[in-house]
């Protein structure tokens, strides 16, 4: 009989009698098989919890009407999507969405390849300046922003069209109308520029150029190695990110709320929010703009399993080049200087001319354009003392936004993280592969169907989960984003040795304990990574805040945007608006700057002592 | 006891005949300011000679409106000087039934959500009183009767025109057994067709132009002079607006003729429908914010950059407050909405600094700053017919039409 030497958690050596031991190594593992249960069964439920069950209430009142799906008479069946596929429902719904987010994403693409192709593939000077550069716009939340292009594309006094009239003297307003199809296209186009640089840059710098080399050597010229050869291997992981994007897009509230109160009507976020809004006697929609909801849910489905495909095909189409491999970058020669004008035009545009704009509005009390004569007879820092002085609502609509942002953002990345670690250590494929589906699934859910959802769920369990109206129902709703923890914390786990938990399981710990013990500490940075993320879309979140506000749970986000609207009355004040917009993006830029700091060399320490 | 009441009443009459300029003018202008501040709390008011045998039921109905028509609605010339300091002994008392029986919080759902300067100042008047709440535009009614058929009673207090509250009203939603006058608040000042709701104000459209591009002659009298190209990206609308100035418009000329010129001033983009008209109109961008309300750019600054004007086929309508039935705080929504309507501090703090958004005082009560220029905009053409003014019994149709007109421009 042989004896085993093992180590305790407390590192003590032990001696274990065989015979004992596997007496005890079966109890063991049949708590470790519980607690592997338990757990799985938690991540489970909770999954279900934050993401099926509020989509199940959008079912049900889609399944009701024809106005409040919980009062007597209600009737039950599918007159709701009877009602919206009509000659001005449905149909139009789907034109004028397919317009908008196709639009918004060829543009963002175009400028998204440029840029990671210039950054990846080029001599273009100054590369890490340009990475730096095309972050800037993603520090504003996404409203200031939507509200900055607004001023910059007014008909007569917008800089950009004065800019172009300047060039071009054929007009005397416009030529661009920021409340057009066109207007919307093109704010939100330019702003998803940042998400394809990130993934195409990312793709290119682990493509094997070799292979555009090999092309180059047999004779191909830029554009048909460029058609042959790197856009083929691209193809997948390009067709991933697409329908990604596509899904974002498709939950964009801020953009067709600002602009398109006329020209976008009937772009699906703003159908969904006017059929909520109720109007004189009009009720509230609820089961019109479930249906809208559960529509385009089943769309966004479709679109998920394409991009669950695409992305394993992308595997297989993965090339690596060896360790020492650097990729030929491609001489622009005088073409340089014609990029490096229209780069600095973009810049100047799309990431120094909004936070001007802002600031010169947080200056005056209402916009009026820029002038020395304004600035000496209407600027002042009024705006900036009142905000942080004497109001009310911002430090308390700060402290909301942050607390939201970052516990909803801890949820999150909890849950991930384990629902990572199951699905890469489980034996079982068909279950792990059904997790990864399901945790992933989150980015199916755009923004605004996420909203409905959240709203109609918790207020009609608020009698048994009275949470609807508090700050709490937010920290939920945001956390369902899970995806995006779980890409992050899912990489983080497979590169994790299996022989470390091994090693703990042999010393005589548990899966419990070598989860919280081992494979946390070492998960911890790029749990920091998947934190800051879903931290920063925290603090700029717009559209699931207004669909869930009440008077107790205001946001800061929230506040600006009624703040900024003139028809809202008594409430309207733009440069406070401007002000707090300004504050927020200094503010998050500077904790989220401070926290890595602090937690690189924590999660440094931590690493070091596992 | 008798005499000093007697002393007390004369003397209040001859101030009030001094402060009002007896036999004065009705219009806008030769009515005077709100008297100077009064105290509100308990601990501040003076030690003034009360007849203390009477209670203050006797006080109240002792009380006799000063009665004059001005429009569609009477005033009480001795309101202040009378009635006020009756109101205001009832509102502590019922300032401190509040505080005993609730926590001090008010939740009011109207179309704007009351801002800080009147938080703040409802909170100073009334220590431990506190009110929040959220604006719905038009969808006020909508909410509320969504929230009872819930069974989620949330807010106390609601108002605004009748537009905003009627829905809930015919819903039931609104309690029409609320006793204003057990505070002193004249009769004249509660809607008799609407039992359970006082009006607090008045409201109404207009039109605000860029002064420095257009003198008030060149702008259009009426939506008709409008439709040329002339007017093509000149003209700016909210959504909130658009609809409701079409909606008086169909009351006036004809709902075939408004769809024709709704239809035509959206398609030919001689309108365009914008979050901040009123903004733009002083950022240079658009010549004109039609329809608008009268309170739509309310700062002294931007009174330099525009200019108002009524126009024909606009409407006018009173505004309202009313208990929300199942109300938590029904007695600290009462106080909040005496307050916040007919306090003589409160209207002359709003008019007295630049940087407050005036309310809309009530027309009942004798005060008329000069400075509520949109309102004298409507005044000065109600009596050229040029106005439909609102009640009850037109608010259904004009609910339609405004719904009607929304989607034309929502896409339903």
């Amino acid at each position: 009989m042989r004896q085993l030497n093992t180590q305790d958690p407390n590192g003590t050596r032990v001696l274990r009698n065989p015979a004992g031991w596997s007496l005890l190594a079966f109890v063991r593992g049949r708590v470790q098989l519980n607690a592997m249960t338990v757990l799985t069964a938690g991540v489970v439920v909770a999954l279900v919890y934050l993401l099926i069950v509020p989509m199940g209430a959008q079912l049900y009142a889609s399944l009701r009407g024809p106005t409040l799906p919980y009062v007597e008479g209600a009737t039950t069946g599918i007159q709701n999507f009877i009602d919206i596929s009509d000659a001005s429902g449905l149909g139009v719904t789907i034109r004028d969405t397919g317009i908008f987010v196709l639009g918004s994403v060829a543009v963002s693409f175009a400028i998204g390849l440029t840029f990671a192709w210039l950054v990846e593939r080029t001599d273009f000077p100054g590369r890490s300046f340009l990475f730096v550069m095309i972050l800037i716009p993603f520090i504003m939340p996404q409203i200031v922003r939507a509200q900055a292009w607004l001023l910059m594309l007014s008909p007569k006094t917008g800089i950009v069209n004065e800019g172009i009239r300047a060039v071009l003297p054929f007009w005397e307003r416009g030529p661009i109308i920021p409340q057009s199809m066109f207007g919307m296209v093109l704010v939100q186009g330019l702003g998803g520029g940042i998400f394809f640089f990130l993934m195409l840059s990312a793709m290119l710098r682990n493509m094997d150029s070799s292979l555009e080399e090999a092309g180059r050597v047999s004779g191909a010229g830029f554009w048909q190695n460029m058609r042959r050869v790197t856009l083929p291997i691209l193809r997948p992981g390009v067709l991933a990110v697409l329908l990604l994007s596509i899904i974002h897009t498709l939950g964009v509230f801020e953009v067709p709320l600002l602009f398109g109160i006329a020209a976008g009507a009937n772009i699906f976020s703003l159908r969904i929010w006017n059929a909520i809004q109720g109007s004189g006697e009009e009720l509230p929609l609820y089961g019109i703009a479930s249906a809208y909801g559960v529509v385009f849910l089943i769309l966004t489905f479709c679109l998920f399993v394409i991009y669950a495909f695409a992305t394993r095909q992308a595997s297989r189409f993965a090339t690596v080049g060896s360790r020492g491999f650097r990729p030929q970058r491609v001489a622009l020669g005088r073409w340089t200087w014609v990029i490096m004008f229209f780069l600095a035009l973009y810049f100047l545009i799309n990431a120094v001319l909004p936070i001007v704009i802002l600031i010169w509005q947080s200056l005056v009390r209402f916009y009026v354009p820029f002038s020395w004569d304004a600035v000496s007879s209407l600027a002042s820092l009024d705006a900036y003392r009142f905000v942080l002085f004497e109001d009310q609502r911002f430090w308390g609509a700060l402290t909301r936004t942050l607390i939201v942002a970052s516990t909803s953002a801890v949820l999150a990345v909890t849950l991930s993280t384990v629902a990572a670690w199951i699905v890469v250590r489980t034996r079982s494929r068909f279950g792990g592969r059904l997790l990864d589906l399901f945790v992933t699934s989150s980015v199916a859910i755009p923004a605004t169907v996420a909203a409905v959802a959240f709203f109609l769920f918790y207020f009609l369990v608020s009698d048994w989960i009275p949470l609807y109206g508090t700050m709490w129902v937010l920290v939920i709703a945001y956390a369902y984003r899970t995806s995006v923890a779980y890409r992050i914390t899912y990489a983080g786990v497979i590169q994790i040795s299996n022989e470390l938990e091994e090693v703990a399981a042999v010393s005589g710990a548990g899966r419990l304990y070598t989860l919280r013990r081992i494979v946390v500490p070492l998960l911890m940075p790029s749990m920091f990574v998947a934190w800051l993320q879903l931290f920063i879309i925290g603090t700029h979140e717009f559209t699931i805040a207004i669909f869930l506000v009440s008077s107790e749970n205001l946001t800061l986000p929230v506040e600006i945007f009624s703040r900024f609207s003139t028809s809202e009355g008594t409430t309207a004040a733009p440069n406070e608006a401007a002000a707090m917009g300004v504050l927020l993006t200094l503010f998050v830029m500077v904790l989220v700057l401070v926290l890595r700091r602090i937690v690189s060399r924590i999660g440094v320490h931590e690493t070091a002592a596992t | 006891m008798k005499a000093n009441s007697i002393i007390a009443v004369v003397t209040g009459v001859l101030l009030m005949s001094i402060l009002a300029g007896c036999g004065a003018d009705p219009t806008p202008t030769a009515t005077p300011r709100p008297p100077e501040p009064t105290p509100t709390t308990a601990a501040a008011m003076p030690a003034a000679p009360e007849p203390a045998a009477m209670s203050l039921a006797d006080k109240i109905a002792e009380l006799e409106c000063d009665r004059e028509v001005v429009g569609t609605i009477v005033r009480c010339n001795n309101f202040f000087t009378d009635y006020w300091p009756v109101v205001e002994e009832a509102l502590q008392q019922l300032y401190e039934e509040a505080m005993a029986e609730e926590s001090g919080e008010v939740i009011n759902w109207g179309f704007s959500p009351p801002n800080q300067a009147q938080q703040g100042a409802f909170s100073d008047a009334y220590p431990g009183m506190k009110v929040v709440g959220q604006g719905f535009q038009f969808g006020t009614s909508a909410a509320i009767i969504a929230a009872q058929k819930a069974g989620k009673v949330e807010a106390d207090l609601t108002g605004g025109s009748a537009l905003i509250w009627r829905p809930a009203y015919k819903e039931d939603a609104i309690d029409t057994a609320v006793d204003w006058g057990s505070l002193g608040i004249p009769a004249e000042f509660l809607d008799p067709k609407n039992p359970g709701m006082v009006f607090n104000n008045m409201g109404g459209h207009v039109q605000w132009y860029n002064a420095s591009a257009l003198s008030e002659e060149e702008v259009p009298t009426s939506p008709f002079d409008y439709l040329s190209e002339e007017w093509e990206g000149r003209v700016a609308s909210s959504i909130r607006f658009f609809p409701l100035g079409m909606a008086y418009t169909a009351i006036k000329f004809g709902e075939e003729r408004t769809d024709e010129i709704a239809t035509r001033l959206i398609d030919e983009k001689i309108v365009t429908i914008v979050e901040n008209p009123g903004a733009l109109v002083v950022a240079g961008e658009y010549d004109v914010a039609w329809p608008s309300t009268e309170r739509a750019l309310y700062n002294e600054t931007l009174a330099k950059f525009t200019g108002v004007l009524g126009w024909e086929g606009g409407g006018t309508w009173p505004g309202h407050s009313g208990i929300i039935k199942g109300a938590k705080n029904p007695k600290g929504a009462m106080l909040y909405a005496v307050w916040q309507n007919f306090d003589p501090e409160w209207i002359s703090t709003q008019f007295s600094d630049p940087n407050l958004p005036p309310s809309r005082p009530y027309l009942g009560i004798p005060t008329w700053p000069d400075r509520h220029i949109g309102l004298q905009a409507i005044l000065s053409k109600l009596d050229q017919d040029w106005y439909t003014v609102e009640d009850s019994d037109i608010v259904d149709e004009v609910n339609r039409l405004t719904s009607k007109y929304r989607t034309m421009i929502t896409g339903g």
